[in-house]
C-alpha cells in the first residue's frame, strides 16, 4: 500500500499514537537520567560529607559583637574538628581579620590540628572584594590567611596572590618553651628600620610575656572538654594601619583563673579596694593583676614580668597595651598622652558575654613613634 | 680584669629559670657568673651587657640578684659587680641591676 494512499482517519491516528509514544519514552528516559543523577549526587555526597564551620565576617575581638562571634565560631571549630572526620571551614562571609582575632583563630586551629592528625580540612576561600574608589578587586582576606599560615596548617595549597604591604609583613611563631630567639627574629623580620632602643623595649615586654605563659598559664588541662594537653605559646608580629602590632597568646585558664591561685588574698582585696573593684568579674581581676607586681610573698623576688608587660606605655605616648583573659578585657594607654577631646580615662575593663579560654597579651605602637 | 659579654653566652636572653627555656638567667649565673666569680674574683669582673637583642627583667633579677639569693658574693661584693657593670646601648640596666642588688640585700639582713 503506498503511504498517500493511506487514509486521513487513519494516518492521524497513527500520527497521534506515535506523538503519545515519543512523549512517554522522553519522559521515562528522563526519569531514568534524573534518577541516576540523583544517585550519583548521593553518593558523592556520601564520600564528601563534611562538617562545615562558618568563619564570621570580621574575626575580630575589639568590639562585643565581633568578639561573641568570633568565640562562638571558635567554640563550633572546637566542637566539629574533634567530633567528626571531615570538616570544612568557611570563609564566605568573613572581610577582616585582625591582628588579635587571627593569632587567637590560627592558636586554635593550630591546637586542633596536632591533637586531632587525621582529621580532613577543606576550606571556602573568603570572598573577593571590590575596593570603594575603583571597583579593583581585593584578595586581602584570604592574603592574611596565607600570611597567618592558615593553608598550610590545614595542608590546603595556597593560591598565587597579590603582595600587601600591610599583610605580607605579618609574622607569626609559637614554641613551648620561652625562647627568646623565636621573639627577638619576628621583631628583627617585621620592620628593619626599628631602632635597637625600641627592639630592645619590645623584646622585653614579648619576653616576659612569653614567659609567663610558660609559667604560668598551664597549671591544669584547658577546660574546653577536649583534654588536649598542648602547652603552646603563639606570637604575632606585623603593621596594622601604621601601628606596629606585637601578641602573645596562649590557650591556658587565663588570668582570672591564676590570680587568685598566685596571690595572697589580702593582697587581691586590698588592690580591688584601692582600685574601687569588686573583683566579681574577669576584666576587674585582670586589671589587678597589672599591679600585682609579686608572684608570691615566699617569693619575694619574683613577679618581676608585670612591670615589663606595661613599661612599653612610658616610652610611647601612642601606645596601647590590651589584654584578653577568658571573658576580661583590659585596655591601657600613656597617662601622659595629650587628648584633644574628652578626656580619656587611664585604663578601661570591658567585659565580655563569652570567654576567649586563653589569654592574648597586645601592644600596639604608632609607626612614627619607633622611627622617631 | 677579665670581661664577660653577654652576648656570647646569648644574643636573646631568656627567662628567668632554665625550666622555663633556654639561655635563662639562673643559666646565666650558674654557667658564667659563678664559675667566672669563683675563678677571678667579683672585684675583677667586668660584665658587658651590650650586644643583645634585650632583657626581661626576670633575667636580670635572677642573674645578679641570684647571686645574693644563692650566698656566692656578699652585698658588698655584689655593688663592685654592679660597679664595674657596662651598659652602653642601655645605661637604665645598670640602675635596674643596681635595684635588683638593693632588694635583695634587704632580704636578706
Amino acid at each position: 500500500m503506498k503511504k498517500n494512499k493511506i487514509r486521513k482517519e487513519l494516518k492521524l491516528s497513527i500520527d497521534g499514537k506515535r506523538h503519545w509514544r515519543s512523549i512517554r519514552k522522553s519522559v521515562l528516559s528522563g526519569n531514568i537520567t534524573r534518577r541516576a543523577h540523583r544517585k550519583k549526587r548521593q553518593q558523592l555526597r556520601g564520600c564528601q560529607w563534611h562538617a562545615e564551620v562558618k568563619a564570621p565576617p570580621k574575626i575580630s575581638l575589639y568590639d562585643p559583637r565581633n568578639h561573641e562571634k568570633t568565640v562562638e565560631f571558635l567554640r563550633d571549630l572546637r566542637a566539629k574538628v574533634s567530633r567528626n572526620a571531615k570538616v570544612r571551614i568557611c570563609f564566605r562571609d568573613t572581610r577582616q581579620i585582625t591582628a588579635a582575632g587571627g593569632l587567637l583563630f590560627i592558636a586554635e586551629l593550630d591546637r586542633l590540628v596536632t591533637a586531632y592528625p587525621n582529621v580532613k580540612f577543606s576550606c571556602i576561600r573568603p570572598p573577593v572584594q571590590h575596593d570603594s574608589k575603583y571597583g579593583n578587586e581585593s584578595f586581602v582576606t584570604e592574603s592574611v590567611l596565607n600570611q597567618i599560615g592558615f593553608f598550610k596548617l590545614i595542608g590546603l595549597q595556597e593560591k598565587n596572590l597579590p603582595s600587601y604591604p600591610n599583610v605580607s609583613c605579618w609574622r607569626h611563631s609559637q614554641g613551648s618553651v620561652a625562647e627568646g630567639a623565636i621573639a627577638g627574629q619576628l621583631l628583627n623580620h617585621v620592620n628593619e628600620q626599628l631602632s635597637s632602643h625600641d627592639k630592645k623595649r619590645l623584646y622585653r615586654g614579648a619576653i616576659e610575656a612569653i614567659s609567663n605563659c610558660v609559667d604560668h598559664a598551664y597549671p591544669s588541662l584547658r577546660p574546653d572538654g577536649l583534654g588536649i594537653n598542648d602547652r603552646r605559646w603563639w606570637m604575632f608580629v606585623g603593621i596594622m594601619m601604621g601601628k606596629l602590632v606585637v601578641c602573645v597568646c596562649d590557650l591556658g585558664v587565663g588570668i582570672p583563673a591564676t590570680v587568685p591561685k598566685k596571690h595572697p588574698k589580702d593582697r587581691i582585696k586590698a588592690l580591688l579596694e584601692w582600685l574601687n573593684l569588686k573583683g566579681t568579674s574577669d576584666s576587674e581581676l585582670i586589671h589587678v593583676s597589672t599591679y600585682l607586681s609579686k608572684s608570691r610573698t615566699e617569693q619575694k623576688h619574683r613577679g618581676k614580668g608585670g612591670k615589663d608587660i606595661r613599661e612599653l606605655l612610658q616610652y610611647y605616648q601612642g601606645a596601647r597595651l590590651t589584654i584578653f583573659s577568658n571573658k576580661g578585657c583590659f585596655r591601657d594607654w600613656n597617662s601622659d598622652k595629650p587628648t584633644a577631646g574628652e578626656p580619656i580615662p587611664m585604663a578601661m575593663i570591658d567585659e565580655q558575654k563569652k570567654s576567649i579560654q586563653g589569654t592574648i597579651i597586645e601592644w600596639t605602637v604608632p609607626l612614627e613613634e619607633l622611627s622617631a | 680584669m677579665k670581661t664577660i659579654f653577654v652576648k656570647a653566652f646569648s644574643e636573646f636572653p631568656g627567662p628567668r629559670y632554665r625550666n622555663l627555656g633556654p639561655s635563662s638567667g639562673q643559666e646565666f649565673r650558674e654557667e658564667i657568673l659563678i664559675p667566672a666569680i669563683k675563678q677571678y674574683g667579683a672585684h675583677k669582673l667586668i660584665i658587658n651587657l651590650d650586644g643583645t637583642c634585650g632583657y626581661g627583667s626576670s633575667f636580670l633579677e635572677e642573674a645578679f640578684g641570684g647571686l645574693l639569693r644563692d650566698r656566692v658574693v656578699t652585698p658588698e661584693e655584689a655593688s663592685v659587680l654592679v660597679g664595674n657593670l657596662v651598659s652602653e646601648e642601655d645605661p637604665s640596666l645598670v640602675d635596674e641591676i643596681r635595684e635588683y642588688i638593693a632588694d635583695e640585700s634587704t632580704r636578706g639582713s
